[in-house]
């Protein structure tokens, strides 16, 4: 007899109960579903988290330095920097100035970008935090008369369409900049990126309100061995004062953490709702067996063997796994682009292609629960006895 | 066609506690092709097992059966399948038609276990369901259906595929006179064209009028002989 008669039959047997068997698709559907989404949008969401979190943070391991408050702040600023830098150096960590105001304004045309966050800074920033550019440069080292600006991608939303000149307002005093570019830094507040190295006035008005540290990275220590050395540093040159904390920035490992988390979460609501597909499946199956006894034993006296009224049986219960397999992959690609578009409101690249893997998986998932369910009613349903449809 | 040879056949089933109860007590029947034959009996005389044995739907405990000269002992469960499925066509009391599938369906049945390709099925369930006057209620389920329709169903199912002995278990027991009379006519016609031996187990005596030879049960042996 041939596979493809086989499935006829099965399929035929769907149409007995379609309510009873939609019932028990629709828990094997919440199983696929819940399994597909950690294979796939676990996947999306880890990607864009651990996109952000590099952005902000740095790789690991990536510090702070933060300085104390001196009329002598750039100076400590940049003897850390490079003394730091050469500690680093054998392990190739980097360090860079950093300085960041929040006294400032930006205004283009109409528009005024008040909670702008100013930050003082060096084209190596861009080392430890890989910012993706969106359109024009980073910052240079070429020497500018005017201040040249990157925003971010915040503050170039904020200002967009409008016309004019970019003013940067500072200290009672309006200057005119030139904004070279914009990248997606991952920040939710808009900022403003200014080159350390170019002297203007507008770095004395705002020069006062400046609060200074040192960003580095040093793929080779832990945070604790980051502060160990750093004090080692100040006690030798006698600067202890200098240092108000060391706080580590990388979130990576915190976030994976988190991620992890959810996704365990997310991985026994697969699982339970796929044990309640199959516990349903076995269920049903059981109590149909016997209501069905007079089908089976008519289907033995058209010549089925007993491994052919398994295999119906089996197939049977395959086609509602098939079912829910295909329902929980079409939730997910209906679902995917909004949790992605959730995510990633942002400039970056996530990926946004269909999960074939993680709906492959759902749909093998889906059918071992069906398998594992439908195996004791299929075998039973293979031991009624023929001549039990005389009586 | 097909000659059916039983000697001394005997079935017991064993109760509750392991305790046997003999159902056949060495039932001696030859059954030549194309016969009609009635098989008459008290309730529990052991007709239904009678025919079962025949119809190879259960097996003997003791003598022996074979199936145009083929011991059904002899043979593996799955020869005894295909033997079971070529050979026979059977008609219960309870008309036993499968609820979810329409008329046609139904009368596909036996064709699809039997790899019989689609249009070919089609074709003979509606002929097969055309002769016994149902042409127009072929995509009916057994629920919409009257008793007397149902089991001309079963009579179209128990011939669609060329069987060469219909065995029948009370095929009018669930239905009034009139309508048993209708069936049986139906049944004998249709056996009768193809040259198909056929077996009817009955308690009516004008049923069994109709047929070439009646045999008696009673208590599971063969009275008479
Ligand atoms: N599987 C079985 N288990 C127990 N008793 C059985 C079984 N099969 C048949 N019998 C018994 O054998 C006797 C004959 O049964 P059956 O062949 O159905 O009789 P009939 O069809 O003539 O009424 C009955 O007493 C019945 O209870
Ligand atoms: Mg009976």
């Amino acid at each position: 007899m041939k596979v493809i008669s086989l499935a006829l039959i099965a399929w035929q047997g769907i149409r007995r109960r379609p309510l009873r068997n939609l019932l028990s698709a629709l828990s094997l559907t919440v199983g696929v579903l819940a399994l597909v989404l950690v294979l796939s949008g676990g996947a999306v969401v880890r990607e864009t988290i651990v996109f952000d979190s590099r952005l902000q943070g740095g790789d690991a391991l990536t510090a702070n330095l933060t300085l104390t408050d001196s009329p002598q702040k750039f100076a400590v600023a940049e003897y850390w920097r490079s003394s730091l830098g050469r500690a680093l150096a054998p392990q190739r960590g980097i360090a860079s100035v950093t300085a960041s105001n929040d006294g400032a304004l930006l205004r283009k045309g109409d528009e005024t970008v008040s909670d702008l966050v100013v930050v003082t800074t060096e084209k190596a920033l861009l080392e430890i935090r890989p910012f993706p550019v969106l359109r024009g440069t980073w910052l240079t080292d070429e020497p500018t008369y005017a201040p040249t600006v990157v925003l971010n991608h915040r503050a170039d939303q904020m200002v967009e369409g409008q016309t004019g000149p970019v003013t940067l307002v500072a200290g009672g005093q309006t200057f005119r900049t030139s904004v070279i570019g914009v990248v997606y830094d991952a920040e939710p507040r808009p900022v403003a990126y200014l080159d350390m190295h170019a002297d203007g006035p507008w770095q004395a008005a705002i020069e006062d309100t400046n609060v200074y540290s040192v960003q580095f990275t040093a793929p080779a220590w832990s945070i604790g061995d980051a502060r160990s050395r750093i004090n080692e540093l100040a006690s030798i040159s006698d600067r202890a004062a200098d240092v108000t904390g060391v706080e580590r920035t990388d979130r990576l490992e915190t976030f994976d953490r988190q991620l992890d988390l959810v996704n365990r979460v997310f991985l026994a609501v697969a699982i339970l709702s796929l044990l309640i597909g199959a516990l349903g499946i076995l269920n049903i199956g059981l109590s149909t067996v016997r209501e069905r006894s007079d089908e089976l034993s008519l289907r033995r006296s058209f010549g089925a063997t007993r491994p052919q009224v398994v295999v119906i049986m089996l197939l049977e219960s395959q086609f509602v796994a098939l079912v829910s397999g295909l329902a929980g992959i079409a939730l997910v690609a209906g679902g995917l682009p909004l949790i992605t578009a959730h995510f990633a409101d942002r400039f970056q690249e996530v990926s946004t292609g269909f999960p074939v893997g993680g709906a492959l998986l759902g749909l093998a998932a889906g059918s071992v629960a069906a398998l594992v369910g439908s195996l004791a009613p299929a075998l039973r349903a293979s031991r009624v006895p023929i001549a039990a449809i005389m009586r | 066609m097909t000659t059916l040879e039983l000697t001394a056949g005997a079935k017991s089933v064993s109760l509750p506690g392991g305790r046997p109860l003999p159902v056949l007590t060495g039932v001696d029947l030859s059954v030549e092709p194309g016969e009609t034959l009635a098989i008459q009996g008290a309730s529990g005389s052991g007709k239904s097992t009678l025919l079962a044995v025949l119809g190879l739907l259960d097996s003997l405990t003791g003598g022996r059966y074979t199936v145009g000269g083929i011991d059904v002992a002899a043979i593996s469960e799955r020869r005894r399948a295909r033997l079971r499925s070529t050979t026979f066509g059977f008609i219960y009391q309870r008309f036993c038609l499968i609820s979810h599938l329409t008329a046609e369906e139904n009368v596909e049945a036996p064709l699809l276990h039997g790899g019989v390709r689609r249009r070919e099925r089609a074709r003979r369930a509606r002929d097969l369901l055309d002769q016994v006057g149902l042409t127009d209620r072929r995509e009916h389920r057994p629920g919409q259906l009257s008793g007397g329709e149902q089991q001309r169903v079963a009579v179209a199912r128990a011939l669609v595929h060329r069987p060469s002995v219909v065995l029948a278990d009370e095929p009018t027991g669930s239905l009034d006179q009139d309508t048993g009379t209708a069936v049986m006519r139906s049944l004998l016609d249709l056996a009768a064209d193809d040259g198909v031996t056929l077996i009817v187990v009955t308690h009516d005596p004008a049923v069994a009028a109709v047929c070439g030879r009646v045999v008696r049960l009673d208590r599971g042996a063969v009275q008479g002989s």
